[in-house]
């Protein structure tokens, strides 16, 4: 078998539709990061074909993702008066589960999803086969509309299929879906405007900037920035290899130039945070906590890189009525939503390092030397993760001599022989191993899961 | 030419060889390491090279750049696997050459030279990929409790994967450790292949959830008490390839140059002459074309 170290591209396809399927990768990823337990998503699986394994790294970064906007969505919700209806715009949803996430919320909201008709298709279909999917949208299937071009409509979720570079165009079919200019509006955009010419992508802010003249309204966006460093410079190289360039980042290649970008077409303000701030001052703290126990994790430096190259951006504009002018009414809570950093704990001590595995203070130290032995056994606590093939095997007992001290989840911890350094320790619980489909990691395993990182 | 110089060269041609010549290569390899010590002494001159990772084609960069193997004497400081996609042929060539230059390289045990890690970062997964079972990992990680933990360079140069412990004042308390065993979870054999250097005074919990951070003060009480002039480790990335801290009292080298294919940095060794002068060569990534075949492998990760 012949293995190629160089990571080439793997899509013949046109740029437009190696695009539509980064939505497939993202959804994949998510999945991975829900079955390992980082965030709760009911719905995702449905619209996976592939479940495959991905490295600590990812699902740690999904998780910093989905937290981050989650927490600008609830935080666009808890500002809406109680009985104002609000809308939330999807642009470029692809397989994204959002609408469920506040369909399940008390509030009344109106979700809109746009994307390729192609997209749009393919996410009508699986719904409409996946009952909890459809159930989500209306009472019965037959009272969802399945309009030309096969967007769904129901009066939760509204499904636009249309190219977005066309603005005339996609205003006219989102006004057609039920859009109105008069109720508070969250745009959403995930991983999307990066991969437009800014020609287009600044024709959309601008446009959103001023479609919602009644109401205030946000917009949310998650994507990449910083094309100049080394490690900027070999993403460009990696994505445009993989057939999705980011047409976008040169234009705006910085988190000062995202923000005066959406003051610039329209919006009243914007705050903008690199990944690794979100993480570490933003989400919550119990949560970070809890999710750095899932896995063991050593990558720490690529952590650092990756997360300072992403940053989400939420821009703000009131009404443009006489009464409102220049005021963000009741969205102006969300000007906050990355100046208050979470209140600190102990372990925010090492937040430069954005990871820190909670675990027992060691024992005082006398004259900086800790006494041996008084260490109390680090947490890499949560599930090692097992390959899908459930390797029961046991280490041959008589290699691993020694004071033991490693204990797995599918190993037999070694007889404890003479002494060495390690102190038996056991983990206080091993928590179920996420399961993956035998099948689905067949398929992805001759292209070398787990190490695609 | 012999069964172990052709396999050599199969592996040089990034080729893996059977499962069956694998069984005979570890038994081998574990004859001779069964022998090193837990702190292997080295003569310079010798080239100290940083983590690996399964970069086969990059690990022959390193090669082209620090000469072949017997010609330079090599000191690996562990990580050869997991995260790129050749774990199996790195690891095998490596301990291929130690069989048969057993004087001309040395290797000491990374982090990631360890049961548990190896299913998380990707050389259990390669291994069952390319031989269809899991007996040649099983075979390596029985040989990664064989490495030496550390190796000291005419008295003068103390190299270890990641770092020191609390629990470890000299080099004797090393010698003592018993080392053939899985990497622990905690305790000075744990550290010594977790532990970072940090820019604090004392100790300080690690991120990593393993091992500790060491402050200048720890390093220079270290050295003072071991006679010994530097502490060159490996374990953690540098973008320009290798880093001082502590007043050239301690240096990170970092040998996989675009680390996972992604981080875009260049990678370095470090030759001590006779004299342990040194001199850093910088490396970057084998261009695509001495990559072999293009085949249908996926980009690298991002969130997209």
């Amino acid at each position: 078998m012949i293995d190629d170290e160089a990571p080439v591209g793997n899509f013949s396809m046109s740029g437009d539709a190696a695009v539509q399927n980064t939505t497939e990768d993202a959804a994949s990823s998510k999945l991975s990061a829900v079955r390992m337990g980082y965030f709760r998503d009911d719905y995702l699986e449905h619209f996976v074909r592939r479940v495959t394994r991905r490295s600590p790294l990812i699902n740690r970064g999904y998780y910093a993702r989905v937290a981050g906007i989650r927490k600008a969505i609830d935080g666009f919700l808890s500002c809406i008066p109680q009985g104002t209806t609000a809308q939330i715009v999807n642009l470029g949803s692809g397989m994204d589960t959002t609408f469920f996430y506040v369909n399940d919320k008390p509030q009344s909201v109106v979700c809109f999803e746009c994307d390729f008709p192609e997209v749009i298709q393919r996410k009508a279909h699986t719904i409409l086969r996946k009952e909890p999917c459809w159930k989500a949208m209306a009472r019965n299937r037959e009272d969802i509309v399945q309009v030309p071009g096969g967007a769904l409509r129901s009066e939760p979720l509204r499904m636009v299929a249309a190219d977005m570079r066309q603005v005339d165009e996609f205003e006219r079919q989102l006004v057609q879906a039920g859009f109105q200019d008069d109720l508070p509006t969250l745009w959403l955009a995930e991983c999307v405007l990066v991969y437009m010419q800014p020609l287009h992508s600044d024709a959309i802010i601008r446009w959103a900037a001023n479609a919602v003249s009644k109401a205030p309204s946000a917009f949310v966006v998650y994507e990449q920035i910083l094309p100049h460093d080394a490690f900027g410079r070999t993403m460009v190289r990696n994505l445009q290899a993989r057939g999705c360039p980011l047409l976008g980042i040169h234009e705006y290649p910085t988190l000062d130039s995202q923000r005066q970008r959406y003051v610039s077409l329209g919006f009243t303000r914007c705050e903008a945070a690199d990944m690794n701030d979100v993480y570490d001052l933003h989400l919550d703290g119990a949560e970070i906590a809890r999710i750095q126990r899932l896995e063991i994790f050593d990558e720490l430096e690529e952590w650092r890189l990756i997360q300072g190259h992403y940053f989400i951006g939420v821009a703000l504009k009131g009404s443009h009525d006489e009464q409102h002018r220049g005021s963000l009414s009741y969205l102006e809570p969300l000007t906050q939503i990355w100046s208050t950093p979470r209140p600190s704990d102990t372990e925010m001590r090492f937040r430069s390092f954005g990871s820190l595995p909670p675990r027992p203070a060691p024992p005082p130290s006398i004259n900086g030397i800790v006494p041996p032995g008084g260490f109390l056994p680090p947490s890499f606590g949560g599930p090692v993760p097992i390959p899908a093939d459930p390797p029961r095997f046991v280490p041959s007992g008589g290699m691993v001599n020694g004071g033991g001290g490693h204990v797995m989840a599918n190993h037999v911890p070694p007889a404890s022989g003479g002494g060495g350094g390690g102190r038996m320790m056991g983990m206080a619980h091993l928590p179920e191993v996420p399961v993956f489909r035998e099948e689905d990691e067949a398929e992805e395993g001759s292209e070398g899961q787990g190490m695609r990182d | 030419m012999t069964d172990l110089d052709r396999q050599i060269e199969q592996l040089r041609r990034c080729e893996y060889i059977k499962e069956a010549e694998v069984k005979a290569l570890c038994a081998k390899a574990r004859e001779i390491l069964v022998e090193e010590s837990n702190v292997q002494r080295v003569d310079a001159p010798v080239t100290i090279c940083g983590d690996i990772h399964g970069q086969f084609y990059d690990l022959v960069e390193l090669f082209k750049v620090g000469g072949n193997c017997p010609d330079t004497n090599y000191l690996f400081m562990g990580d050869f696997v997991d995260r790129g996609f050749y774990s199996v042929e790195t690891f095998l060539l490596l301990l291929a050459l130690k069989v048969r230059y057993p004087d001309r390289i040395t290797l000491i045990r990374g982090n990631h030279e360890s049961r548990q890690i190896t299913q998380v970062y990707g050389f259990y997964d390669e291994c069952l990929r390319k031989y269809g079972s899991v007996n040649v990992w099983r075979y390596c990680t029985e040989i990664f409790d064989y490495l030496s933990l550390a190796a000291l360079i005419e008295d003068k140069i103390f190299c270890v994967h990641g770092g020191l412990s609390p629990s470890i004042n000299t080099l004797d308390d090393i010698r003592m450790l018993d080392r053939k065993q899985e990497v622990p979870h905690d305790g000075a054999m744990c550290d010594l292949m977790w532990s970072d250097p940090e820019d604090m005074t004392g100790w300080g919990l690690s991120p990593r959830g393993a091992g500790y951070l060491f402050g200048g003060d720890v390093v220079s009480e270290f050295n003072h008490q071991n006679n010994i002039q530097c502490i060159a480790r490996a374990h953690q990335l540098q973008m320009d390839g290798y880093r001082w801290m502590f007043n050239k009292t301690l240096v990170t080298v970092w040998s996989a140059p675009n680390y996972c294919y992604r981080c875009g940095n260049v990678a370095a060794i470090l030759e001590l002459d006779e004299n342990l002068h040194q001199n850093f060569k910088i490396f970057e990534a084998a261009p695509p074309e001495s990559r072999g075949v293009p085949s249908k492998k996926p980009a690298p990760d991002y969130f997209l």
